[in-house]
């Protein structure tokens, strides 16, 4: 049994979670390589449990610059979905969308580029959900996206504070995703409430 | 989470503190939505620095092994550890870094305004504490690292896209 903030999961739950997650990245990963036209794959999915303290390190360090969307989630099952891009990979993937775009100032630049990473992170988070809500027929409504573009620490502590709410240890469901044709490097990691995993694994058949 | 060592560089991490003096320096990253707060006495050279997640700790449903999570419970601990090492309250004077909402979108959420409720918090405890507060970079939208020198009592903090400043 792994054991969270008195919750425990067993072997059997852990490869429930990591096969949904992995089902909800490989849409998301089919979505942005229809939309780059390039090969993108998925890594193996995780599931770690950490402090708190150490997820800024366990995701690349808190130093990593990176471009990141945050979404909430509602309907049979609710919680977060946190996308995140390596700087270097948003502006190479930036350039993809706005290809041939021309831009009038530096600032317009700016609001188009911030404009067609919270587009793409919105056809991403809904691929990642609409796979789950498929796998588990219910229905998932995606907030607007949230967008931030600072170092990765600053950027992940408001989900630390809200975990933090609840408990001192984060239980992080984390699949990467790379492409072998260009340097690109994406997380989604996801965050279902706590009432939701039972909903989760109730629907799956197990108890 | 009390340390005497000089002049070496501590780093205090989320939801913790560290207290020391003289020439030490304590360092903090990360600090988004979250507020540092420093806490120091130019008279015998004491300071601490705390990285607190959250305003208040009776909205914990849970137990929790750091104190330093909330600012309540932390910057009071954090007071107590600077006078063990032979603070004087009444010289104590703070400065805050953090407390930022780092995202953006089509329309504004209450629900992530946590950082300004951070540093209201932290700014009530001084307050009851009767600690100045003579130094700030709070809010706004961008990630700080705060790094303090206990000796001269001076703040730097760097972001990613303002660079660096005193506060």
């Amino acid at each position: 049994m792994t054991e969270i903030n008195n919750e425990a999961f067993s072997l059997i739950e852990l490869d429930t979670l990591r096969e949904i997650i992995n089902m909800g990245t490989a849409y998301s990963a089919t979505s942005l390589s229809k939309l780059i036209d390039k090969t993108i794959l998925v890594n193996v999915p995780r599931v770690d449990i950490a402090p708190i303290k150490k997820v800024p390190e366990l995701l690349g360090g808190s130093n990593l610059s990176i471009v990141g969307l945050y979404f909430k989630f509602y309907g049979n099952i609710d919680g977060k979905i946190f996308i995140f891009f390596e700087k270097e990979t948003a502006e190479l993937l930036v350039k993809y969308l706005t290809a041939n775009m021309t831009f009038s100032n530096v600032s317009e630049q700016k609001e188009i580029e911030k404009s067609a990473l919270m587009e793409l992170g919105n056809i991403l988070a809904n691929s990642y959900l609409n796979a789950i809500a498929e796998m588990m027929d219910i229905k998932i409504l995606l907030s607007i996206p949230y967008y931030s573009s600072d170092m990765l620490g600053a950027v992940i502590d408001f989900m630390l504070i809200e975990i933090a709410k609840f408990t001192d240890y984060a239980l992080l469901l984390n699949t990467v995703i790379e492409s072998p044709e260009i340097k690109i490097a994406g997380n989604f990691i996801i965050f279902p409430e706590r009432e939701s995993f039972e909903k989760i694994f109730k629907n799956v058949g197990i108890e | 989470m009390t340390t005497k060592e000089d002049g070496k560089t501590l780093p205090v991490e989320i939801a913790d503190f560290k207290v020391a003096k003289n020439s030490a320096v304590l360092e903090t990253t990360s600090l988004g939505s979250c507020v540092g707060i420093v806490l120091y006495d130019p008279v015998n050279k004491i300071g601490g620095l705390a990285h607190i997640l959250l305003p208040d700790s009776s909205i914990s449903k849970a137990q929790t092994s750091s104190p330093a999570k909330f600012a309540d419970t932390g910057i009071r601990a954090m007071i107590e550890e600077m006078i063990k090492l032979g603070g004087q309250k009444n010289c104590f004077r703070a400065k805050i870094a953090g407390g930022a909402n780092m995202f953006e979108s089509v329309l504004p959420d209450p629900c992530m305004a946590i950082g300004e409720r951070n540093v209201e918090a932290v700014k009530k405890v001084l307050a009851e504490e009767k600690i100045p507060i003579v130094g700030e970079d709070t809010g706004k939208n961008y990630g700080r690292t705060l790094i303090f020198y206990i000796e001269t009592g001076k703040v730097i903090v760097k972001s990613a896209q303002y660079g660096t400043k005193e506060i």
